[in-house]
């Protein structure tokens, strides 16, 4: 296992100013377990506010979870060079004063790579980008060649996990394509670990090997592709893979927080005990898990 | 079936640096009442700058100029250079692709409704402006109104802001709405439930929708009629379910085949090369050379629009057969 992730756990503290003590708290994440092994792609799946930018950046090592552990096998020496994000927007992901040739040496120099020049070639290589673009400023160049660029600044480092954090969202369609076979080269070619974030159920079938459902934080189904595509077992994983096929027509969807399973208010299945306390995750079978109790 | 919206040879230029530069050319389309055309295509293809120029939206400077445009039997003169912002306040509405950025931060979303409402109905009151907002509100599904009415913009997610939106689109009781990329920046359940929202507009208030986005399968879904341009010009239009089915234009074959769901050997199929600078003088079909099935005959001359059976229009001289 490359790396392991127990009960993690992120709550927001609210405050009325940043002086005044926090009264309440937002719960981003709750009890998300999950392992990734080495050349495996994970897919994280969810609406927005469903924590899932918050799993990313966890893992990324740029906030510390409130509760859970996070670990590494040896071959992860240094989480912040071995881990590294492609983060949503590639607009606000470069410093618009430095050149993409600055850029990219940042990452190399704060982790005192010797061969610096080699390792830019080789990471423009890698994502079809030529040099001269390295004197350039970021907007000079178009989404998709931001997301490039932002992409080779990750690999510059030769991590062995990249978690991508919607990385085409915000990107034309036949652009998403060409980044996505990106990714997937990438993964077979430098042998990397994916965590893929996307709120799309259509990428999960080809970029991802295991999936996990998050809805408001709470991990509500985890297993291999095909269980979760073909067969899901939680009511809300059944409506987000009809969603996907867009001609059918969802029903309403979303629920509201509160102490139980967060679904209970439009889940078609709904026992009584669904809005008072949350259900346990239970194991379906070897690698299948889901959190709702039908299955308990 | 009435004619609500019709124009005719569209042409825009655009001022720069370098010269003017064509961002459109020589669009004609029609729309029903009641009806919905989808506009697809990539980034860079023209899509938003004719919306913008058929609302006159367009930065000072650019040239605009049309053989017919005309709204409900109201044609405007291409010579007049306030004639069309006088027909968009009639009756054509626009929603933008980031209701964050469009909506304006320091108000709160009940003094821009009202605002708005005001500007179209002079004389009314106040008090009477502020139920209009809440009906309106009430309309695009920001229940409870009168709570919403006081919120500002950073107050709201990206689907409620995009409601609002809406709503605003809403109080200029527009006749035509043009959607230009509403669902882009949001998750897919918000998305379902925002054209949901457009759909029971378009049934119960009789709106007719210009939708543009660069999802051709999301639009087959909803939209009657589709129009994909390409490099500022239609390259393809007809029914949306024979368009997406039986694509002729190798344009709209690539855009259907870079689909999430079209998979090839565990692999995405993006279109090959970029789109044309806009500035690129090609004397040829601007597709060519990124087309698949592109003949000599291609690069030399510009292909006609020609018209096949079932109302469907394809600017190529080789039409692929199904």
């Amino acid at each position: 296992m490359l790396l392991s992730a127990e009960h993690l756990t992120k709550y927001y503290p609210l405050r009325a100013s940043i002086f005044s003590r926090a009264r309440a708290c937002v719960r981003a994440l709750e009890d998300v377990s999950f392992r990734l092994p080495e050349q495996h792609s994970l897919g994280v799946m969810g609406e927005s506010g469903s924590g899932k930018t918050t799993l990313a950046r966890l893992l990324a090592n740029l906030i510390a979870p409130t509760r859970g552990t996070l670990s590494f096998s040896p071959a992860i020496s240094d989480r912040t060079k071995d881990i590294q994000i492609i983060s949503q927007n590639p607009w606000e992901a470069l410093d618009p004063r430095m050149t993409i040739g600055q850029s990219l040496k940042e990452p190399l120099i704060i982790h005192r790579m010797n061969d610096i020049r080699d390792r830019l070639r080789r990471s423009l290589d890698l994502v079809g980008l030529d040099r001269h673009c390295l004197n350039r400023l970021p907007h000079e160049f178009s989404g998709g060649q931001r997301q490039r660029i932002v992409i080779a600044r990750a690999m510059s480092c030769g991590p062995k996990i990249l978690v991508c954090d919607e990385p085409t969202s915000s990107l034309d369609i036949s652009v998403q394509a060409q980044i996505l076979n990106l990714l997937l080269d990438l993964k077979e070619q430098q042998k990397l670990s994916l965590i893929f974030i996307t709120h799309d159920a259509r990428l999960l079938p080809v970029i991802s090997d295991s999936i996990l459902v998050l809805h408001s934080g709470i991990m509500v189904e985890r297993g291999p592709r095909e269980a979760v595509l073909n067969k899901p077992l939680h009511p809300y994983t059944r409506q987000l893979m009809t969603l996907s096929k867009l001609h059918e027509k969802p029903q309403a969807a979303r629920g509201a927080g509160g102490a139980g399973c967060p679904f209970w208010q439009v889940c078609s299945l709904k026992k009584t005990e669904c809005s008072e306390h949350l259900p346990e995750i239970v194991q379906i079978s070897p690698e299948h898990w889901v959190r709702c109790c039908h299955f308990l | 079936m009435t004619r609500l919206f019709e124009v005719r040879d569209l042409n825009v230029m655009l001022p720069t640096r370098h010269g003017p530069l064509a961002v459109s050319r020589d669009i004609s389309f029609s729309l029903e009442e009641k009806q919905i055309l989808g506009v697809a295509g990539e980034s860079g293809c023209g899509k938003t700058m004719t919306m913008l120029a058929l609302t006159g939206l367009l930065p000072p400077g650019s040239r605009v100029s049309w053989k017919k445009l005309e709204l409900a039997g109201r044609s405007c003169d291409p010579s007049c250079r306030t004639d069309i912002s006088k027909m968009r306040d009639k009756g054509i509405s626009y929603i933008f692709q980031e209701p964050g950025t469009h909506l304006n931060p320091l108000f709160s979303i009940g003094e821009q409704l009202t605002e708005t409402i005001l500007c179209n109905n002079r004389g009314l009151r106040a008090k009477t402006a502020r139920q209009e907002a809440v009906r309106i509100l009430e309309n695009v599904g920001l229940r409870p109104a009168g709570d919403f009415l006081r919120r500002y913009p950073h107050q709201l997610s990206g689907g409620m802001n995009q409601r609002a939106m809406i709503g605003l689109a809403l109080a200029a009781d527009p006749k035509l709405l043009i959607a230009d990329e509403p669902t882009t920046a949001l998750d897919l359940l918000t998305q379902r439930s925002i054209i949901d929202l457009v759909l029971s507009l378009v049934r119960t208030r009789g709106l007719s929708v210009i939708w543009v986005s660069h999802d051709i399968s999301l639009m087959e879904s909803f939209a009657d009629t589709l129009a994909v341009m390409y490099a500022g010009r239609i390259v393809e239009s007809g029914p949306a379910k024979d368009m997406t089915r039986h694509a002729r234009h190798p344009y709209t074959r690539a855009l259907i085949h870079c689909l999430p769901e079209r998979l090839k050997e565990k692999r995405f199929q993006p279109i090959p090369g970029h789109v044309p600078a806009l500035n690129a003088e090609t004397r040829g079909c601007a597709f060519y050379p990124r087309c698949p099935f592109g003949m000599p005959a291609c690069a030399q001359a510009e292909p006609l629009t020609i018209e096949t059976e079932n109302s469907r229009k394809i600017k190529c001289f080789f039409p692929q057969n199904t």
